[in-house]
């Protein structure tokens, strides 16, 4: 009889965390992590060659979202919309392929000890040399091992920042994703569903081609249940209406209360102050006592970046109307920080027009 | 030319859907396209008619299963799945399945699904004994695609696809691929050529050119996801703008290694006898798994006797060999050569066999309150008090002269006269169709962007804004426009430009009542029970019945009714 063969697995050497090292504090500084010690020591983060992966995709269980087990989400399990970090069966380690990545961070913040650089106008960079303190060994690589390192380095404050904002570093970006969106149709739906689990929250985003369903993205948290549309284009005039439509079907069908509903969109760039669009949203909470936020998927990014995390919910999702069209105050809230870019610069918190 | 169907393009979706069917159902074989349909959704890999889960399929079921949604999705699915060799049908009940070897292996793939995709994507080859396929095809697709790009310098467009590879008869003549090559390469240059020559494929095989194109939509969407192809658009080729599909490095090397490679056919397997044959059969597969990513090197020693017994046919070099035999063999002859065997440890976590739902019709749509709107006698001729002139109503009249004044046949005439009218037409008539029932209708005039609404109804309390949708820009009125009814309503009641009240309904009036009925009657539904705002919908038809038998008859409506629609109209005599 026939049995079932096995793909080829990846073999990889361990790299250890020194025994006697006792990790004391991480610092964040021009995109790169460096561990500092109790003997005084530090070394920047090194990759342990994680069997799971973390930089490169999410457990199944990450991408269930409480209350909408029947959501038809889409199981794509990549960490990064452009699938710029992979690694190869041969290689030791993951790498980015530059011409991919757009900057976003997502690879950055998920990998366990700091080992992936953030290289503004460049992309993300998998440091994998080894130092005094992050040493291969000559075991191959387990989960086992993986976990032991992390566990030590858990509980032991993070501080400063992956990547501070900047002009030049949002239109680098801007560009690289606006680059990509020919050739990666759901780059909109991952990426901001990615965002959305980094900073904090479940969420799921909608099957391609399933016409059945209309909400594009859910997500939930300890406070709320949310819907999102996400319009890269022209469509964001149309985003509110569809808004609206989810959240009557999560009322209506899946009771979900309205007041425990968060509804946002998710842009590119902010619409222009001209539009039709700020006066909707405001005549939808004048009417329906809906605040609909408005948010930019950079800004999104730029909160990752700084390490925050942003629960959805009616309150926190940056609501703008015709009233206020700027969503910096809310960034510069969350931030605890002012914002480091020009006002209107690429839409990012205010229309550019 | 060779059809494929469209599972649309979402690959990894597709093979992940073929994973969660094998681990539900592989202890459950065989197994119907209602198995299928179940599993998928009950592990939310489908949905149906707006809805998720179970109600999707109580929804989607229907007595007629050619209009069952989920089944057909099943089928779609089923027959990819045959093409890919990871399904075999029943020899007597081709509805009702058995995974293969090769599907085992598939569901198996857990670190790198994809490589094992694009292998059983070069194995498919016709004819064969799995499909029963229309054409005169001695095609293996995928290869002689990459190969035509090749060979037409690096590029091909769909309709060069659909002309060249799709339509060639046999692709191991080289003389004919040769030819077909060259074909192909006279039409550059003018962009009519290629236009006729796609018109003759068209007439000669009886399919539209609209389906030509959607036949291409699985072979296009492989060759970009495998990395093989890349999309550019191209001006120079044919005079004007076409999408072009570029081999890329790895598709280069990808037909560097199909020219390399012994291209075998099932049927050349005749010219051997059974031992090397059979050998053939096993040497090929796991050669194919290995170059999927799997380890076969507990079978390097059976592999090598495989080997040695398949000189003859590889003569003194060893060659790859692009053959797979789950795709192109009679399950009767491949099957006994690999005893399909798995333990629960094999294979990932095991998915609970979900309990079988009782397959019924679908319930009645619940459609929303107030849709009826009634007609009753006048008093007076309505259409006499309208002061101002409706060319409408005399065309109404006209048509009632010629057809008895029978509403139905006036009714069918104007509709069927306007059918193609377009946004500058069909507003103003919807306007004026209103007005001729005495209404006060306007179309929203140009360039406001504050009115978002198409037209509306002013009345000292009851204004009513109306979404329109004239033919041209939607035959069958959709959720979208419910949505915009929806928004419409919203800054009714926020800018008050009008008066109105809450309950006042939002219009929406299109040519054709919904295609997607429950979809549009469930919105409107959650919309009322969320908001508390009514939509009501009024198809054009049902807009004249009010119109005409209001001319022709002297009846009028109920105005509340009309003025609190909520749902898809329901015109009717009291």
């Amino acid at each position: 009889m026939y049995r079932i063969l096995k793909q080829r697995e990846r073999i990889t050497t361990a790299k250890n965390l020194r025994d006697n090292a006792v990790p004391e504090r991480i610092e964040w500084n021009a995109g790169q992590s460096t561990v500092f010690f109790s003997d005084g020591g530090q070394a920047n983060g090194s990759c342990i060659h994680c069997p799971n992966m973390p930089c490169i995709e999410y457990a199944p269980t990450e991408l269930l979202v409480e209350g909408f087990n029947d959501f038809p989400a889409d199981l794509d399990q990549r960490v990064c919309p452009t699938a710029a970090i992979t690694w190869n069966i041969e290689d030791s380690a993951p790498s980015v392929n530059l011409d991919e990545c757009i900057s976003c961070g997502l690879c950055v913040a998920r990998c366990p000890v700091g080992a992936i650089q953030f290289n503004p106008g460049v992309g993300a960079i998998v440091n994998d040399t080894e130092n005094a303190y992050f040493q291969l060994s000559h075991d191959r690589v387990t989960q086992e091992i993986v976990d032991s390192i992390i566990a030590r380095l858990a509980n032991i404050p993070i501080n400063g920042s992956f990547a501070l904002e900047n002009d030049e570093l949002i239109e680098d970006v801007h560009n690289r994703i606006l680059a990509k969106l020919k050739t990666a149709p759901k780059l909109p739906q991952h990426l901001t569903r990615n965002l959305l689990i980094a900073l904090g929250n479940s969420a799921a985003m909608r099957r391609q081609g399933d016409v059945n369903i209309r909400m594009e993205i859910v997500s939930s948290n300890t406070d709320s249940k949310g819907t999102a549309e996400v319009e890269f284009g022209a469509g964001v005039l149309d985003a509110p209406r569809n808004i609206l439509d989810n959240v009557a079907v999560l009322h209506s069908r899946y009771n979900v209360p309205k007041e425990e509903i968060s509804a946002f969109i998710v842009s590119l760039a902010l619409p222009n102050q001209r539009t039709e669009y700020w006066q909707v949203i405001k005549d939808i909470n004048s009417v329906l006592e809906i605040k609909i936020g408005s948010i930019t998927v950079t800004a999104l990014m730029l909160l990752l970046w700084a390490r925050q995390s942003l629960l959805a919910s009616q309150d926190a999702m940056f609501y703008a109307d015709s009233e206020n069209r700027s969503i910096r105050a809310s960034l510069e809230a969350s931030l605890n920080r002012a914002l480091n870019i020009s006002l209107g610069h690429y839409g990012v918190a205010e229309s550019s027009k | 030319m060779l059809r494929f169907p469209n599972p649309g393009s979402d690959i990894p979706g597709f093979i992940r859907i073929f994973q969660a069917l094998f681990e539900s159902l592989k202890e459950a074989q065989p197994f119907s396209l209602d198995d299928m349909s179940r599993t998928m959704v009950t592990q939310n890999l489908a949905t149906s008619s707006g809805y998720m889960g179970e109600q999707a399929l109580e929804r989607s079921t229907r007595a007629d299963r050619s209009r069952d949604p989920l089944f057909n999705q099943s089928k779609m699915y089923s027959e990819l799945y045959r093409t890919l060799g990871w399904l075999h049908p029943l020899p007597h009940n081709r509805l009702n399945f058995t995974f293969t070897f090769l599907g085992a292996h598939v569901a198996a793939a857990r670190r790198d699904p994809d490589s094992i995709f694009r292998e059983s994507v070069l194995g498919i080859a016709y004819p064969n004994s799995i499909l029963e396929v229309l054409g005169n095809h001695h095609l293996r697709p995928f290869a002689c695609i990459l190969r035509t790009i090749s060979a037409l310098d690096g590029i091909l467009c769909r309709d060069e696809m659909i002309v060249g590879s799709l339509s060639l008869e046999n692709d191991q003549s080289t003389e004919g691929f040769n030819a077909m090559v060259q074909r192909v390469r006279a039409l550059r240059g003018n962009y009519r050529r290629l236009d006729a020559a796609l018109n003759e494929v068209s007439r000669t095989r009886g399919i539209t050119l609209v389906t030509m194109g959607n036949y291409t939509r699985f072979p296009l969407a492989v060759l970009e996801w495998s990395g093989w192809t890349i999309k550019e658009r191209r001006r120079n080729i044919y005079g004007k703008p076409y999408v072009f599909h570029v081999l890329t490095e790895e598709g280069r090397n990808q037909v560097e290694w199909i020219n390399s490679a012994l291209d075998l056919r099932g049927a050349d397997l005749a010219a051997f006898d059974v031992e090397i044959s059979n050998a053939l059969i096993r040497y090929s597969f796991y050669k194919m798994l290995e170059r999927a990513g799997f380890d076969i090197s507990s079978l390097a020693d059976e592999l090598l006797k495989d080997a040695l017994i398949c000189k003859p046919v590889f003569g003194e070099r060893v060659l790859p060999v692009l053959f797979s035999p789950f795709q192109e063999l009679a399950p009767d002859t491949v099957q006994p050569l690999f005893p399909l065997t798995y333990t629960p440890t094999d294979t990932a976590t095991q998915v609970a066999i979900p309990e079988p739902v009782q397959l019924q019709n679908a319930p009645n749509v619940a459609e929303a309150a107030n849709t009826q709107i009634t007609l009753s006698r006048s008093k007076v001729d309505v259409s006499q008090q309208i002061t101002v002139e409706l060319p409408i109503i005399q065309e109404i009249r006209n048509a009632g002269l010629r057809f008895g004044n029978d509403i139905n046949q006036v009714t069918e005439y104007l509709a069927t006269f306007y059918q193609s009218a377009n946004k500058d037409v069909f507003y103003p008539l919807v306007a004026n169709l209103f007005c001729a029932i005495d209404y006060q209708c306007e179309v929203t005039r140009g360039g406001v962007n504050y009115q978002r609404w198409d037209a509306f109804i002013t009345d000292p309390e009851q204004s009513i804004p109306i979404e329109i949708k004239s033919p041209g820009e939607e035959l069958f009125i959709s959720v979208k426009a419910i949505r915009q009814a929806l928004e419409n309503k919203v800054i009714f009641l926020s800018r008050r430009p009008y008066p109105t009240q809450e309950n006042t309904t939002s219009l929406v009036v299109g040519f054709n009542p919904p295609n997607e009925r429950a979809a549009v009657a469930t919105l409107i539904e959650d919309i009322y029970q969320t908001f508390n705002i009514s939509v009501g919908v009024i198809d054009f038809r049902s807009l004249l019945k009010l119109v005409a038998s209001s001319v022709l008859e002297q009846k009028e409506h109920n105005k509340t009714q009309l003025q609190t629609l909520r749902g898809i109209i329901n015109v009717s005599n009291t």
